[in-house]
């Protein structure tokens, strides 16, 4: 899954502890979301997607193999 | 920001619960195995004594998992991976000496297996990190 979550990060200006503080997670979860090692639960997704006040798939999107 | 991070605060209260209920099982080891040592072969209550020491570290595995439920879903991934590790792991070595003492080889003491266990479950904390940075 591909995810647009260090760029908005980096537009609010947030370190990866004050946006891991924000959604109740740890740096190291941020971290491994950013480089898309980890793919969120739905519920996780949709509180990022909240924090950053957009929809679901502006901020995560399937690659076309995941959608195979 | 005011409000602490769920994550941080259960790390804080799994370091000190369980720091107090491992001091608690050292100390209460030392008594039961000291007491033990001067009560007379016949007396029935040193198998009570003995089993003293289980107290403090049921309350360690109440800690642990209340630690667990608290953490986010990342760390629970981490941690399942390296369960997963180390109760296979667990499980070769110690059918491998259970075949090696058929042959003759020297009984493995059983209190072995938890820290074995432990072992293997740092260790594949490890490399599940490893996996996910």
């Amino acid at each position: 899954m591909n995810n647009r979550l260090r760029v908005l990060r980096a537009e609010h200006d947030w370190s990866q502890g004050d946006l891991a503080d924000r959604l109740g997670v740890s740096r190291q979860t941020i971290n491994a979301l950013e480089t898309g090692k980890y793919d969120p639960s739905l519920v996780l997704a949709f509180k990022i997607a909240q924090l950053f006040e957009m929809k679901i798939e502006e901020v995560f999107q399937p690659t076309v193999e995941e959608l195979k | 920001m005011s409000k602490q991070n769920p994550v941080t605060r259960a790390n804080r209260i799994y370091t000190r619960d369980l720091l107090l209920a491992m001091g608690a099982y050292t100390v209460i080891l030392i008594v039961a195995v000291s007491w033990v040592n001067i009560l007379p072969q016949e007396n029935n209550w040193r198998y009570v004594i003995i089993l003293a020491p289980v107290l403090p570290l049921l309350i360690a595995l109440l800690v642990f998992m209340r630690w667990l439920r608290n953490v986010d879903e990342f760390e629970r991934k981490l941690n399942f991976e390296a369960f997963g590790f180390s109760l296979a792991t667990t499980g070769i070595i110690t059918l491998t000496l259970g075949f090696l003492e058929r042959a003759g080889f020297p009984d493995t003491p059983l209190m072995l297996v938890p820290m074995l266990m432990i072992f293997l479950w740092g260790l594949g904390l490890v490399i599940a990190r490893k996996r996910y940075q």
